[in-house]
């Protein structure tokens, strides 16, 4: 006789062998099967219900056994690749420009993991981590800052002028791509807080910023009181907060773009293409989103001229 | 419903080897006037001959089952009038009993058609403007092809299609039956007043008597329409041999006249040569029509019209697209275009902020899917 989990596992694992579903990350993966499951509870409801899975429970009972199931099959697959990422495919070489030597690295690569460990059981900050994990998994931002850096326009001045990164390509997308991986630390941290004092942006306020950033500096003694700050301020409005680092604002974009990325995504007939539509709805709703408009504009060109 | 699936197929089964015969027609259409022009051996025509009875058979038996199953479900109005049963109609009966199968049966019967030149160029005119019908059947096919995905641009297509070819037909068959009826100066009068102009010298000149074989010929000479000169017991004059005659004449390649005792064969291959020259640049034309119809214009249409539709659509109906309707810089006021630009300015970002598309599932998969693992 099989217990409650195994059937919720087989059920969660017929869902995730969608074709649909194989081009995605694994926390998108996770993050579509949610909302499938919630879309649908009132058709799946009756019939999970029945003697094949859980008879009698109603669909409240039947939902977090099933997202219990999903969370644990997605960690299985995250987790090592998360590890492997951070062990490897993130390049902390930008570490020493933060004031922090080579040699401590590893000690920093350890505490992230750990840290993002913990910030994977907390369901808000997972939600808020599935943007920014597929930005690196994809390493979409690989080949735009490969373009920002040909251009050296806007967003390069406003990376190594205005912040004053004096970073070459490579130690650049670490510095953003660790932005990105602590990003959702914001969520984990001050998860209710973010609650009262969102309205209907997304933006959080200053003061939270400090607040959150004083609490994470705690929780991450190694890492860089600069790379702390990239990623509490992807949270904050560019529109409200002029001073926002260039890293934490290409950090939000990215974020939000790729929460709905798809790799192979087909375009149908005319229609623009995935990037430059995002970015062109994004740069029209750059003030509900607190996004840097400007960067919105060069994106958008890069990804025009890129067929993105 | 195993019942329904067996119909089904024996349905795309028939639609299908339709969509192969219209080809194959299309190609005996072309190769009955080519093999003309080209002068092919009249073995070889008279194969084109009984092939394409053979397809105004296959044709006419189509149009008459299709009918027959439109008439038993009460709508054989739609099916004439809105399926292009009409198309059906001019593209089988007709040719079979005014073009192929009169032409089968003057074969079989070893007759020719034409008595006379006049007659025969008259005629000639009817067969030609009755022909025309079967290049309509390039029509059917825009039935069986589907060239776009969308049902709009694909009604869209064809009606400016048919609407050019049957324009096109039209024109020519009525001007073809006018001839026939009302002589209008062509170059066939011309050629039809030969032999009566040469019968007139040979007998004038006496030609045809006995030991005046040499200026027979040398008079031939200089009309290469006459064939062959006969008087009740000999042959007084002959172009060409009778395996030459054997290989390449039909019963519509030449005209047979008498005077007195003499009878009079003339070559109308040249004339046939010139109709089929005209049938070939008509087939040429209408085809070049309909596959610019379809490349061309079909393109242009899903482009400007269907294409931007359909992102739209998607747009709306489904939470998780966010693509923008591209807007060619060209067609940017277009009233399609203009309202891709709504679409894309005030709908996908408002879409955008309810939070719509975050909440959408790309999963395509509906609780059918899991059927099995929810019955158990």
């Amino acid at each position: 006789m099989t217990t409650e989990s195994e059937r919720a596992r087989e059920f969660v694992l017929r869902l995730l062998s969608n074709p649909a579903l194989n081009d995605f990350a694994d926390l998108q993966k996770e993050e579509q099967i949610i909302r499938f499951l919630r879309t649908n509870a009132a058709r799946l409801a009756p019939a999970l219900a029945g003697h094949r899975f859980f008879p009698g429970k109603s669909w409240q009972e039947i939902f977090p056994l099933l997202s219990e199931a999903l969370y644990r099959m997605t960690d299985r697959q995250l987790l090592p690749e998360l590890k492997s990422i951070i062990g490897g495919d993130i390049s902390f070489s930008f570490m020493p420009f933060l004031q922090l030597p080579l040699s401590r690295v590893p000690d920093v690569r350890n505490q992230i993991t750990a840290f993002l460990e913990k910030l994977l059981a907390n369901g808000l900050a997972r939600r808020e981590f599935t943007g920014a994990y597929a930005a690196i998994r994809f390493r979409v931002i690989d080949r735009y800052m490969d373009e920002v850096f040909a251009r050296k326009s806007y967003v390069h001045f406003e990376l190594t002028k205005v912040q004053r990164l004096r970073l070459g390509k490579e130690e650049m997308r670490g510095m953003i791509h660790a932005t990105l991986m602590l990003k959702p630390a914001v969520h984990m941290v001050a998860a209710r807080s973010l609650d009262e004092q969102r309205g209907r942006s997304r933006s959080i306020r200053h003061e939270l910023a400090e607040t959150i950033a004083h609490a994470l500096r705690r929780q991450l003694p190694l890492v860089p009181e600069r790379l702390i700050r990239s990623a509490v301020n992807t949270g904050l409005s560019f529109t409200d907060n002029r001073f926002v680092d260039a890293t934490s604002r290409i950090a939000a974009i990215f974020a939000a773009r790729c929460r709905s990325y798809h790799p192979r995504m087909g375009v149908d007939r005319g229609a623009d293409t995935p990037d430059k539509s995002w970015m062109s709805t994004a740069r029209r709703n750059h003030r509900f989103h607190g996004f840097d408009i400007r960067m919105l504009d060069e994106f958008h060109n890069i990804a025009a001229e890129n067929g993105w | 419903m195993v019942g329904e699936m067996r119909q089904n197929r024996w349905v795309n089964f028939f639609e299908g080897f339709i969509v192969v015969a219209i080809l194959f027609a299309l190609l005996q259409t072309f190769f009955e006037d080519f093999a003309i022009v080209a002068g092919w051996s009249w073995s070889t025509r008279r194969m084109l001959v009984y092939t394409g009875f053979g397809f105004d058979l296959l044709f006419t038996i189509e149009f008459l089952v299709r009918l027959f199953f439109a008439l038993s479900r009460r709508h054989a109005f739609e099916y004439l009038v809105h399926e292009r049963g009409w198309i059906d109609f001019l593209a089988s009966i007709p040719l079979l009993l005014l073009n192929s199968g009169p032409e089968v049966l003057s074969l079989l019967g070893g007759v020719s058609l034409a008595g006379a030149v006049g007659g025969y160029t008259s005629m000639l005119s009817i067969v030609k403007a009755i022909r025309m019908a079967r290049i309509l059947r390039v029509l059917k096919l825009l039935r069986q092809i589907r060239n776009t995905e969308s049902t709009t641009a694909q009604r869209h297509i064809s009606k400016v299609s048919i609407i050019g070819v049957s324009v096109f037909v039209f024109v020519i068959l009525g001007f073809g039956l006018l001839d026939a009826f009302i002589p209008l100066p062509t170059i066939s009068d011309t050629y039809g007043q030969v032999p009566q102009r040469i019968i007139s010298y040979v007998n004038a000149a006496d030609l045809g008597a006995e030991g005046n074989e040499a200026s027979l010929a040398q008079y031939a000479a200089s009309e290469p329409m006459l064939l062959l000169v006969k008087s009740a017991d000999s042959t007084r004059y002959s172009r060409f041999g009778n395996e030459y005659y054997a290989t390449y004449f039909g019963p519509s390649d030449y005209i047979y006249l008498s005077s007195g005792k003499l009878g009079f064969y003339f070559d109308v291959r040249a004339l046939n040569a010139d109709q089929s020259l005209n049938n070939l640049v008509t087939f040429g034309a209408i085809l070049l029509l309909v596959i610019l119809m379809l490349l061309a214009y079909g393109t242009h249409f899903a482009r400007t019209v269907t294409d931007p539709v359909h992102v739209m659509r998607r747009g709306m109906s489904e939470g998780a697209y966010n693509l923008e309707a591209r807007i060619p810089v060209r067609y940017a006021t277009d009233e399609i275009f203009q309202l891709a630009e709504l679409y894309n300015s005030h709908y996908l970002p408002m879409k955008a902020r309810s939070g719509l598309t975050e909440e959408s599932s790309v999963l395509d998969v509906g609780t059918e899917d899991i059927s099995d693992l929810i019955k158990g």
